[in-house]
């Protein structure tokens, strides 16, 4: 066999063979190998599938019972999650968003001075926007009011209840205000709040911004817009372009 | 010659695929012929997991993941703090909520090296430099044992950070995984390695170590925990690669062939004239956007039957469609992580002999100097895996 001068790893096993391995370890390998693999496997088949049509409405399925089972009370909590794969390879990326989102902050000085930042910042690299894209998409969607049912009264000497809802201030805007269980506004099926991950995260956002440029405040307002789809090629949609501001609030620096 | 003794042979370990004289001689049925009884179809799966083979495969795929770990992390200088720390955008006080309401964390909170800086944040720049220099060392080969084992904790460590956790990172966490086990691996039961060597790394595994150590080198034998980690690697991409196809094939968008418009037509910036302009030719794009979508879905779907094919139009399609991804995700989705990822996956699946075409390539440096040195090697390759593998 013609081998080039400088081909070094190909010929080592010629002149120096392998040591063969013995059964044991082969077994060994096998039965490593086999129960990775099967783990990462069903994993991924565990995942939820869908949204599918149900009566009601569009709804994500579980995945196989037996592959759930497994993972749940085996595979995932002591192995994968240690090892941190901890991904069904359904990449959300995958999926387009109904919406597309950016924020500005608006931050406070001492002096009454208003700074506002917008992320993704256009001055940073590509790999940073990219982040900055993703603390972005953390902001929504926004979920609907859960069924109210009986109105709540409140005990003898409280206050009524309170729940935070987006209240539509002027057009193309809206702000989270806390609302009493009593009130009408309630009552309307369209009212929708933010989840409690997008509050937590836009405050956590608001208090690192006034730490990083020693504001006295700071509020966090959304901006998003209608993803435009193939679609609109066809039928024009009017309220398209129109891009909503939705402002989560002031957050005092303590 | 034994059963095993034989098998190490087959060079990449592919089955029914013999790599030597002697695989040709049991080809032929040739009674006594030593690599028959490991030619068996009962031996198929020894062949495939544990045949020893060249560790230059390894060693390349160390160097292009190390050198995506870098980047991956270099791109943060600057605003490290910010992303990773407990001092950034998800701060400690955020955390802790979340770890009281376990379903406010949109990624599994893990453990992570990061938090042993809590506050500090000298202590959190002295964490990140400290692991870029560790990823330094280890895409160069320095002491790869130890610092493949630091490699993987780094990568894992980067990813807690529910805020900034990008769902390309889990994949960058799954190639230090595998290049952790291969290198803890390699040599520890074929290599005539010193104590230092076993505890370390081998000295061979050092980039430049063919001109430190030219005499060791010429003697590395090959090894069956390359093979075992190229395996793992190698399925294990090829269950993220169909797993994300048949995914996407629970999206009406990508039903309908329309997946690709999106990130065409970004919204802030998509405008009516624009969409205007669109409309006389509205049948001709969503044809050819559909069509182009339906490949990238037949190759993802097609891949356990191509990957594993030697052959110059198999490796086209498997490095051809990574390349196309590649340039896909980074222009067209703005995804920085899968289009490299990608590529490694697809690289793992090359052959020593292809490994070392590509390696000899990459020394000669210039075109002209790898189209003299690519006739001897091809003949060598049909030579040594049957000349119906190789088509000229």
């Amino acid at each position: 066999m013609s081998v080039p001068m400088n081909d070094t790893t190909q010929r080592a096993p010629s002149r120096n063979p392998p040591r063969p391995l013995p059964l044991w370890l082969k077994v060994a390998g096998t039965v490593v190998a086999t129960g990775h693999l099967l783990g990462i496997g069903l994993y991924a088949l565990a995942a939820d599938s869908g949204p599918w049509p149900y009566n009601n409405g569009p709804s994500h399925s579980p995945g196989p019972a037996f592959a759930t089972s497994i993972v749940l009370n085996c595979t995932y909590p002591y192995y994968l999650k240690p090892l941190r794969m901890t991904h069904n390879y359904h990449f959300a990326s995958n999926r387009s968003s109904d919406l597309a989102v950016y924020f500005e902050v608006q931050l406070k000085g001492e002096l009454g001075e208003v700074r506002t930042l917008k992320f993704p910042d256009e001055k940073a690299n590509f790999w940073v926007r990219h982040r900055h894209d993703l603390l972005a998409q953390y902001l929504f969607p926004d979920q609907p009011l859960p069924p109210r049912g009986n109105q709540r009264l409140p005990a003898l000497g409280k206050e009524v209840p309170k729940v935070e809802v987006w209240v539509r201030a002027e057009p193309g805007s809206m702000r989270l205000k806390q609302v009493e269980e009593l009130d009408d506004l309630l009552r309307n099926p369209d009212v929708q709040q933010p989840t409690e991950r997008a509050k937590l995260f836009a405050q956590s956002y608001a208090r690192y911004l006034c730490r990083a440029h020693n504001a006295v405040s700071a509020e966090v307002i959304r901006h998003s817009r209608l993803t435009v789809m193939p679609m609109d090629l066809f039928v024009q949609r009017p309220e398209l372009f129109n891009e909503m501001k939705s402002y989560f609030g002031e957050y005092r620096r303590e | 010659m034994s059963k095993d003794r034989s098998a190490t042979e087959f060079g990449a370990g592919e089955p029914r695929t013999p790599a030597t004289t002697d695989g040709a001689k049991a080809r032929s049925g040739e009674p006594g012929a030593p690599a028959a009884e490991a030619l068996q179809p009962s031996n198929a799966w020894t062949r495939f997991w544990f045949t020893a083979i060249s560790t230059t495969g390894m060693q390349c795929l160390r160097i292009g993941s190390g050198l995506l770990f870098l980047a991956w992390l270099l791109s943060f200088a600057g605003h490290q703090v910010e992303l990773f720390s407990l001092n950034g955008w998800l701060d400690r006080k955020a955390l802790e909520e979340m770890g009281r309401q376990e379903n406010l964390a949109p990624v599994p909170i893990g453990w992570s090296i990061l938090y042993l800086a809590g506050d500090s944040v000298a202590l959190f720049q002295a964490l990140y430099w400290g692991s870029l220099a560790v990823l330094a060392l280890f895409t160069l080969g320095v002491a790869t044992r130890f610092t493949g084992v630091l490699t993987w904790v780094i990568v894992v460590s980067f990813f807690a950070n529910p805020a900034t956790s990008y769902e390309g990172d889990y994949l960058l966490g799954i190639l230090a995984f595998y290049l952790m086990i291969g290198h803890l691996l390699v040599g520890q039961w074929q290599g005539n390695l010193s104590i230092t060597e076993r505890i370390l790394g081998a000295r061979d595994d050092f980039v430049f170590a063919r001109w430190l150590f030219p005499r060791r080198v010429a003697e590395r034998p090959a090894s069956c925990g390359a093979n075992f980690m190229m395996r793992l690697v190698q399925i294990h991409f090829v269950i993220i690669i169909v797993t994300s196809a048949l995914h996407k094939l629970q999206i009406s968008d990508w039903w309908s062939g329309v997946a690709l418009w999106y990130p065409l037509h970004p919204t802030f910036k998509t405008t009516a004239e624009t969409l205007q302009r669109e409309r006389p030719n509205a049948d001709f794009t969503l044809f050819y956007l559909s069509l182009a979508q339906y490949l990238v879905l037949a190759w993802q779907l097609c891949l356990p039957f191509f990957a594993w094919r030697p052959g110059r139009w198999w490796r086209g399609l498997l490095l051809g469609g990574a390349a196309i991804g590649w340039l896909g995700a980074y222009f067209l989705f703005q995804l920085p992580l899968f289009g490299p990822f990608v590529m490694l996956g697809c690289l793992s699946f090359l052959r020593p002999e292809e490994w070392k075409w590509v390696t000899d390539a990459v020394r000669n440096g210039l075109g002209g100097a790898v189209k003299v040195r690519a006739a001897p090697v091809v003949k060598q390759m049909a030579a040594s895996a049957g000349k119906g593998n190789i088509k000229k």
